[in-house]
Order: structure tokens, then C-alpha cells, then sequence
């Protein structure tokens, strides 16, 4: 029975172990990088959205033959595709598994270090890297060997040892670490992050609810909305900053649930408000409405977002609006829309008929400018109370991007150390043989530099020869 | 300096580049110091209007030469050509390396010439400290990753004439330490290519609130990145130095160019206007 349990345990350390080394390989690193590479380019020349979106239908119509194979693949996502995923979660682990293995080597090297003085003797005597004969060296020559190779020497009873870029050893380990923790951090901000557009009308405010967005794409595992208030104050038309009029500007203060004002700033190009991990951009402007709808003596106010322009993205309510009575019955649907003359800037176009009918012979067109009304069915009247203008922020929540940078940055961090800082160990020692005195010298280096081996002999060569002069 | 001023400082440009190229694959075939030498003293001499010329047109646009082909181009063309110079003046067997990189440096500078040179203000979502970083490492990582690849150009020449003695410069150019140096060159320019990215993410997050779209522009920058993540991996873990890592550092070239060229006219991208603008 005890046997048996060993021999289950045995076999599962076999298959990790297995799993380990099939994952640390330097073959299937870069493979998987070739594979990512490959399908990243095929994904690029796909439009990414829906199928119904314009820019997949123009290509799927410009490219019948490739839009066949593409879309049935789903590279119109090509980067949320499963295989795509499942690409980037090997990548991940592929990426672990070496940055343990490089760790775990650096660590047996520091300790084979602390014990290797007899091995380093035994190899300086019988397999030095170079050998040079000398009638007479002196400490000073050997120093300066050292010096002109810029090395920290240490010098021991008969072995000297010189070293420089120790902290070359970490660099691939702190660049492959960090990418594990880019990958995730990317990984679970996507799943926790949301991303809307919301129109606020200036001088108003909207509660960060779902409710308030006109487009909104949260992950899976994003909690509530903050419910925080996002007010825009006002909205500046012509405001200047580091020297370039930026356009329209909105002032916008964001609360908290209870109205303690958390940060306030304009928002233009490159200057969102932040606030801890959220974001808030100017997106666009456009035209508002404030109506009101009703009988007399019981009408109700409402705001309306018009977009200026139909390619744009769709970040406010609909411009269709169904009204009802004060039954709750609805009575009339309404498009609001731009004034037909672009000079009439204080008017705003009503197209409304009878529910369903805006295609219909029963639609009607008027255009309105502020206090003028129009009655929509019996006696529910729709009236312009003004006219304003609206920002469409985007706002972003992303507690991961401050994390996705650190580790970036640590990423670039070890990338130099590895690349740039190339470890290096020197010993030499004199051993006096039957044919004379001879500087017996062993070289250890990293990969990055494999010319060393050669300057350091010509290094102390020239030592040597300075010193015959 | 006006328009007209700064077209004759890069037509003297132009020209200077194209006799110094002449002369480089002159000085190589019939293996002639003296010519040389006047080819680099004519591509330094070419560098001063160059210089002058794009200088002259920042200060009168008032921002770095980053919009459109033709700036695009011919600062890279700058930054390629300013590397040689400083690597034939430290090591005089790097003049060879002007065989390669001086034909790259007219072509791309004539190409640039042809393009439309239309002045660009610049705008609010292009006025910020991380466009500059950006567009600084954008210079940086591709002259580096031109000048590798002139290295190692140079380097299977010399290869293929490694029993030939006496071959003027060619003779103190050893294959390891163009080797060494054309790794040295991937390498940073794999660093310089990451700052870029990290750059561009950062001012992305800032002008837009996403720091990565997989606009095509960005996702061919990655795989440019990953193209040379892969030649350094091969040297590093799996050996490949020599020759076989000079033919792979020449064959990854064609995805920065493409990444830099190709996607902007191929594909519509919000970074397109960088390139196509005026154009």
C-alpha cells in the first residue's frame, strides 16, 4: 500500500518534471515566439469587430476569398480567439519555467563559487585558459593586466581573482521574471478592467453606473461600478495649454458616492483627469437638449445627446426617443438632430410621428430653437428648454496599468544587465614549473562576450612585455 | 531658413551620399585606402547640410522630423549614417562597413526627396514628452538595427575572403569582432525598440486611455521586437554567432522595414498619418 503510494507520487514528480523540461526548453521558446509572430501578422491583416461592423464588412466585401477562411476562424478576434489565449497562457508558462531554471542556475553558481577555491587551484595548475612564461612578474604588472580589463581584484595568498559585472548574472532572470508578471498583470487587468463612453452635458453630472454609458465593455471579472459622480462643469471651446489651443474642453470634477470632491482638471489631448486607477478622457462634443415632455402642468424634464457625427462612436443615449404619456403609454417616437443649416447653430431638428411610424407618411419635421414646442399627440407637447453642448468622456478603469509598466520597465532593466553586463572572472596564480617561472591564468565568461578570452591574454601579454621593456 | 534653402542643403546631401557610396565599392574592389578615405571625408561632408538641413526645418515647423516619409526617412537616414561615421573614425577597418550602409543612406534619402514634403503643425494629441521618447528610441533602435545589418553585410563579405591577404582594410576587420559587434548593435537596438514600444504604450494610455489597441502599427512593432527577441535568443541560448547569425540579423531587417513603411501604406492606422501625411 506504502509502496504503491510512493510509486503514484514518483510517477507524478516523473510527469512534472517532464512537463518542467519540456517548458524550460530553449527550442520551444522559440518556437512559441515564431508562432506568436506568425499569428499576430495573419491577425493584423484582419479588421478587428463584429462582423457587422463597417470596417470588417468593407474588408469582408473587398476580400471574398480571404474573408472566407478569416472569418469562420474568428480572426476578425483574433486576439481574444481561444487559440490565441491558450498561445499567450504556453508563452507564460514557457517563460516561467526559464526564468526558474535561470534563477536556480544563478543561485548554484553563487554557491559552487563559495566553494570552488580548491577546484579553481586544481584548474589553474592543470587547465588554465592561457599560460605565459615569465622570468619575473611582479603584483603590480598583474594589477595592472586587471586594470586595463577594468576588473575589482582580490587578491588571495597565491591566487589573484578579478571579477566585474556581477550583475550581469541577475539580468536574465529579472527579464524573464518581469515578463511573467507583464503577462500577468495584462491578463488580469483585462479581466478586471471597464471601458465606456458616457456624454455628460455641461453643468450637469452622471453617477459612474451602467446606466449612464452609452458604450461600455467591462471583464469578466470586473465588480460594481465605482457609482462615483462625474460631473462636467463647463465646457471651455477654444482652450489653450502648452502652447496649442486644444479645442473643446470640459472641466470635470469626479465625487465620490456622497459628493466629496475627489479630483477636478480640465481634460484634453495627453491630460485625462486620473484618479487612482481611473481615467478619464475627452472623447468628443456635441449638441444637448434639455426637453420637456407633458400635459400641462405635469411635464418632465429630460436631457438629449445628439452626436455630431454618425461614423463616431455611439457614447451617449440614442437619439431616438420614445416619449410616453403619463400613463406610461408611449405615444410618440422622436429623432433629434442637428438644425438642416449648419449657420442655425441655436436649433435643434424634431422628426417625430406616432410609435413605429418615423418611416411613415405621419412623420413631421420641425426645427426648434430654445422655448419652442411642438405637440406630439392630444395634448402631450415636447418644448426645448435650451440648447447646451455635451462631452463624451471616456472613462477607464484599470488598477493594472501602473503594474504593467513597472514590470516593462523592470523587463528593459535586466534586458540591459543582460546584454550589456557581461559577467566576468579572472584567477591567476604563478606556478613555477622545471622551464621557469609562468602566469597561469583562467578565464571565465558569459556568452555576450566571447572575445574575452582573447583581449584578456593580450591584456597581460602586454603587461608582460612592459615589463621586459 | 526657408523651404528653399533646406531642398538644396539634402539635394547637396544627395549627392555627397551617392559619391560617397561610389567610392566605398570603388575603394573595395581595387582595395584602395586613399579612396577610402575620401568617401568618408565625403559622407562627413555630406553630413553637415544634412544636419543643417533638418535643424533648419524644426526650428522653422517647430517640432522633430516625425511626420511624414520624408522626415521620417531621412532623420533615420541621419541617425545610420552618424553611427558609421563614429564607428570609421574610432576603427579605421569600419570604413568598409560604408560599403553597405552608404547605398542604404542615397536610397533611402533619395526616396525621402520623391516624397511630398509637405509642412505639418504640430497638433494637441501629438504634443506630449512621450511622442519625443517615443520617436527618439524609434531613431535609435533603427539606426541600430541598420547598422547591424551593415555589419553584417560586411561580414560575410569578409568571410568569403578570409584567405585573401593584404586586402587593405579588410585584413584588420576580424570576422569575430564584426560578429561581436554586429550582436552588440541587435542588442541594443532590441533595447532601444523596447523603450519605443513601452513609449508609445504610455503616450497611447495618455491620449486615449488604452495603452495597447493591436492597431497594425503596434502589432507589427511587437513583431519586429519578437523578430529580434528571436536572433538574439538563437545567438545566445543556441550558439548561432558567425555567419549563420549574420544572415539572420540580414533577414530580420525586411520586418523593421516593413514595420516602419510597409504597414502604413498598407494597412489604414491612426499611426498612418506619421507617414503618409502630405504624402
Amino acid at each position: 500500500m506504502v509502496a504503491r503510494g510512493f510509486g503514484i507520487i514518483d510517477s507524478r514528480i516523473r510527469t512534472v518534471s517532464r512537463i518542467y523540461g519540456f517548458l524550460r526548453s530553449r527550442r520551444l521558446a522559440v518556437w512559441l515566439i515564431v508562432l506568436f509572430i506568425i499569428y499576430v501578422a495573419i491577425g493584423s491583416i484582419v479588421p478587428q469587430g463584429d462582423p457587422g461592423s463597417s470596417a470588417v464588412s468593407t474588408w469582408v466585401a473587398g476580400h471574398p476569398i480571404l474573408a472566407a477562411i478569416a472569418i469562420p476562424l474568428g480572426l476578425n478576434h483574433a486576439y481574444s480567439t481561444p487559440f490565441f489565449l491558450l498561445l499567450l497562457a504556453v508563452l507564460m508558462l514557457s517563460t516561467g519555467a526559464c526564468a526558474w531554471e535561470r534563477t536556480r542556475r544563478v543561485w548554484l553558481r553563487t554557491r559552487r563559487d563559495v566553494a570552488s577555491t580548491k577546484r579553481v587551484a586544481d584548474r589553474l595548475r592543470d587547465k588554465p585558459t592561457f599560460v605565459i612564461p615569465v622570468e619575473k612578474l611582479g603584483a603590480s604588472d598583474v594589477a595592472s593586466a586587471f586594470k586595463s580589463l577594468r576588473m575589482r581584484t582580490t587578491p588571495g595568498d597565491e591566487i589573484t581573482e578579478a571579477r566585474s559585472g556581477r550583475l550581469g548574472t541577475l539580468g536574465s532572470p529579472i527579464f524573464h521574471w518581469s515578463l511573467v508578471l507583464l503577462f500577468l498583470f495584462v491578463g488580469l487587468g483585462q479581466l478586471t478592467r471597464s471601458e465606456g463612453l458616457m456624454g455628460v452635458v455641461s453643468g450637469s453630472s452622471k453617477p459612474d453606473v451602467e446606466a449612464s454609458y452609452g458604450v461600455l465593455t467591462t471583464g469578466p471579472l470586473h465588480g460594481a461600478m465605482s457609482g462615483r459622480l462625474i460631473a462636467v462643469t463647463g465646457i471651455e471651446r477654444s482652450f489653450s495649454a502648452n502652447g496649442l489651443t486644444q479645442g473643446p474642453t470640459p472641466f470635470i470634477e469626479l465625487r465620490d458616492a456622497d459628493g466629496t470632491l475627489l479630483k477636478a482638471d480640465y481634460a484634453y489631448s495627453n491630460h485625462p483627469l486620473r484618479y487612482r486607477s481611473t481615467f478619464i478622457h475627452m472623447n468628443a462634443d456635441g449638441l444637448a437638449a434639455v426637453v420637456s415632455v407633458g400635459s400641462a402642468g405635469s411635464m418632465g424634464q429630460s436631457e438629449v445627446l445628439i452626436d455630431y457625427a454618425a461614423e463616431s462612436p455611439t457614447g451617449v443615449q440614442p437619439t431616438m426617443v420614445a416619449f410616453s404619456n403619463a400613463q406610461g403609454v408611449p405615444i410618440a417616437d422622436v429623432v433629434f438632430d442637428l438644425p438642416p443649416s449648419a449657420e442655425n447653430t441655436v436649433a435643434v431638428a424634431v422628426r417625430y410621428a406616432p410609435v413605429g411610424g418615423l418611416t411613415g407618411p405621419d412623420a413631421r419635421e420641425v426645427v426648434l430653437t430654445p422655448g419652442g414646442s411642438v405637440a406630439l399627440s392630444g395634448d402631450v407637447v415636447l418644448r426645448i428648454d435650451r440648447l447646451t453642448s455635451y462631452a463624451r468622456l471616456s472613462v477607464v478603469d484599470d488598477w493594472s496599468v501602473a503594474y504593467i509598466y513597472i514590470s516593462f520597465g523592470l523587463a528593459l532593466l535586466g534586458l540591459m544587465l543582460a546584454l550589456f553586463v557581461s559577467p566576468r572572472t579572472l584567477w591567476v596564480t604563478r606556478v613555477e614549473t622545471e622551464s621557469g617561472a609562468a602566469l597561469h591564468v583562467l578565464v571565465r565568461h558569459a556568452r555576450g562576450d566571447a572575445a574575452f578570452p582573447t583581449r584578456t591574454e593580450n591584456a597581460f601579454r602586454a603587461s608582460v612585455d612592459s615589463e621586459g621593456a | 531658413m526657408t523651404a528653399t534653402v533646406e531642398i538644396l542643403l539634402m539635394w547637396a546631401t544627395v549627392t555627397a551620399y551617392a559619391l560617397s557610396a561610389a567610392l566605398f565599392v570603388v575603394s573595395i574592389i581595387f582595395k584602395q585606402d586613399t579612396i577610402s578615405r575620401i568617401a568618408l571625408g565625403m559622407t562627413c561632408a555630406g553630413v553637415i547640410p544634412h544636419v543643417a538641413a533638418i535643424v533648419g526645418r524644426w526650428v522653422r515647423i517647430g517640432h522633430g522630423p516625425y511626420i511624414g516619409f520624408y522626415e521620417v526617412v531621412s532623420s533615420y537616414a541621419l541617425i545610420g549614417v552618424v553611427i558609421f561615421i563614429a564607428l570609421a573614425l574610432a576603427r579605421k577597418p569600419f570604413r568598409a562597413f560604408g560599403v553597405a550602409l552608404m547605398p542604404m543612406a542615397f536610397l533611402a534619402l533619395g526616396g525621402a526627396m520623391l516624397a511630398s514634403k509637405t509642412e505639418v503643425a504640430i497638433t494637441p494629441n501629438l504634443a506630449s514628452y512621450w511622442l519625443v521618447v517615443h520617436v527618439a528610441f524609434a531613431k535609435l533602435s533603427y539606426g541600430s538595427f541598420i547598422t547591424a545589418t551593415g555589419l553584417a553585410i560586411v561580414h560575410i563579405l569578409r568571410l568569403s575572403r578570409r584567405e585573401v591577404k593584404g586586402d587593405g582594410f579588410f585584413a584588420s576587420l576580424t570576422p569575430e569582432s564584426l560578429d561581436d559587434l554586429t550582436a552588440k548593435f541587435v542588442s541594443a537596438g532590441f533595447v532601444f525598440l523596447g523603450i519605443m514600444i513601452a513609449a508609445g504604450a504610455i503616450w497611447a494610455n495618455e491620449a486615449w486611455g488604452r495603452y495597447w489597441a493591436w492597431d497594425p502599427i503596434e502589432t507589427w512593432s511587437l513583431v519586429s521586437w519578437l523578430v529580434y527577441a528571436v536572433v538574439l535568443h538563437l545567438r545566445r541560448t543556441m550558439g548561432w554567432v558567425g555567419k549563420r547569425f549574420a544572415w539572420i540579423t540580414i533577414a530580420a531587417l525586411p520586418v523593421l522595414l516593413f514595420a516602419l513603411i510597409g504597414v502604413v501604406i498598407v494597412y489604414e492606422s491612426i499611426h498612418g498619418a506619421y507617414l503618409l501625411i502630405g504624402g
